[in-house]
C-alpha cells in the first residue's frame, strides 16, 4: 500500500479563510463621491470640448467641411457671376405708386414663377433686348394703360407692359427705383 | 433608498444630482473593490472606479428597468476592468503572463496589501487564471453574487458560470499547493 497522499500538500479553498487583503488610504471612500461629483460637473461644463477623435468623427467632418466649401464656392462664384449678368441686361424701376402689398406680392409671384420655370433659359429672350437696357416704369403712370393696378400684382403688371411701353420709358428721371432681377425672363 | 426611488429622483432634474450622489454611495464601495480584485493597484482602481460612475452618470438616463441597477452598474465596472488591463497590455506590449506577472509585483510591492502568506499565495492564484474566469471567481467568491446576477452581468449562461467557477477552484487550489 502506498502511504505516499498525493494531495498532502493540498489546500482546500474553504480551509483559507475568505478576508480582503487590499487596503485603502484612510477616508477614502469618504472624499471619492465628492471626487467623482467634481469631475461629473467638470464633464458637464467642458463636454463641448471633451472631443474624442474617431476614424467615422473625422470622416464626418472632412466631408462636412468639403460640403461647406463646395456650397460657398457655388454660391460665390457662380452666382454671382448670374447675378451680374442680369443686372448688366435689365433693371425695372417701379412707379413709386404701386404698394409695398402690390410689390410684395409681385415678387412672391416672380419666385414662385423662378422655382416652377428653373429649366427654360432666359438668354434667348434676354438676346431681344439691348444688353444695356434699363427699363423704367415712370412714376406717373398716366400714360400706361394698367387696368385695376390694385388688383394686380407687380409681375402682371410687367407683363402688361410691352416693349415698345417699356422703351417709351426709359432713363426716365424722378422715379422711385425698385430692382427687379430677371425679370428679362418674363419679358 | 430602493433603486427605483434613486431613479426616480435622479430623472427629475431637481433632484438628480441628490439622487446621484446617493446611487455613488451607495455603490462604490462594492464596485471600487470589485475593480480592486482585478487591477490590483490602488491608483488604478480609483481610476477606472472614477470612470464607471462618469459613465453611470452619462447612462443612466437611458437606463431600462429591464435590468437590476445594481448588475447594470456592475457589468459597466466588469466592461471598463477588461478595457483598462486590454489597454494596459497594448500600451506596454505585454503578453498576458507578463501582465500577471505585473500584477504579482504589485501584489509584493504594494504598501496598499495586507495578508498572511496563504493568503498572498491565494492572491497570486487567483492572478494565474485567465481574465474572464478571475472574474467569474472574484464575484462568487468574494462578492457572493448569485449565478443569475453574474449571468446578467456577464451575459453568460448559469452552467456555463457553474462550470467555469468549479474549474477556477480546482486551478487554484492545485497552484496553491503547488507553492
Amino acid at each position: 500500500m502506498n502511504n505516499k497522499d498525493p494531495n498532502k500538500n493540498h489546500i482546500p479553498l474553504n480551509d483559507i479563510p475568505k478576508k480582503n487583503i487590499h487596503q485603502v488610504p484612510d477616508g477614502y471612500f469618504e472624499k471619492l463621491p465628492q471626487q467623482i461629483q467634481q469631475r461629473v460637473v467638470g464633464h458637464k461644463s467642458n463636454a463641448i470640448w471633451n472631443w474624442s477623435w474617431s476614424p467615422s468623427r473625422i470622416f464626418a467632418g472632412t466631408l462636412s467641411a468639403i460640403s461647406i466649401i463646395a456650397l460657398v464656392l457655388y454660391f460665390s462664384i457662380f452666382k454671382n457671376d448670374e447675378s451680374i449678368n442680369n443686372k448688366n441686361v435689365v433693371t425695372l424701376k417701379l412707379p413709386s405708386s404701386l404698394s409695398a402689398e402690390v410689390i410684395d406680392s409681385g415678387k412672391t409671384e416672380n419666385n414662385n414663377y423662378r422655382k416652377t420655370n428653373e429649366h427654360v433659359n432666359p438668354k434667348p429672350i434676354k438676346d431681344q433686348l439691348d444688353n444695356d437696357i434699363k427699363v423704367i416704369a415712370h412714376q406717373d403712370t398716366n400714360n400706361i394703360e394698367v387696368p385695376e393696378v390694385k388688383k394686380q400684382n407687380a409681375e402682371i403688371l410687367i407683363a402688361q407692359l410691352d416693349k415698345s411701353t417699356i422703351a417709351a420709358y426709359l432713363e426716365t428721371e424722378n422715379t422711385e427705383e425698385y430692382e427687379w432681377e430677371e425679370v428679362n425672363a418674363r419679358l | 433608498m430602493e433603486d427605483k426611488e434613486l431613479l426616480e429622483k435622479f430623472l427629475n432634474p431637481d433632484s438628480r444630482n441628490y439622487a446621484y450622489n446617493l446611487l455613488v454611495r451607495k455603490y462604490q464601495q462594492k464596485i471600487y473593490w470589485h475593480i480592486r480584485k482585478m487591477v490590483i493597484d490602488h491608483d488604478d482602481a480609483n481610476d477606472v472606479t472614477q470612470e464607471v460612475f462618469i459613465k453611470v452618470w452619462k447612462s443612466l438616463e437611458n437606463f431600462r428597468n429591464d435590468a437590476q441597477l445594481f448588475t447594470w452598474i456592475y457589468r459597466i465596472a466588469t466592461n471598463e476592468c477588461l478595457n483598462f488591463l486590454a489597454k494596459k497590455r497594448r500600451r506596454f506590449f505585454l503578453p498576458i503572463h507578463d501582465l500577471e506577472g505585473e500584477l504579482a509585483d504589485k501584489l509584493e510591492s504594494s504598501d496598499m496589501i495586507s495578508g498572511d502568506e496563504i493568503q498572498m499565495k491565494l492572491q497570486k492564484a487567483i492572478l494565474k487564471l485567465p481574465e474572464k474566469q478571475r472574474l467569474v471567481f472574484n464575484m462568487k467568491y468574494y462578492d457572493e453574487l448569485t449565478y443569475e446576477q453574474m449571468s446578467e452581468v456577464l451575459g453568460t449562461s448559469v452552467g456555463a458560470l457553474k462550470a467555469s467557477y468549479h474549474l477556477a477552484t480546482k486551478k487554484i487550489e492545485n497552484f496553491v499547493q503547488r507553492d
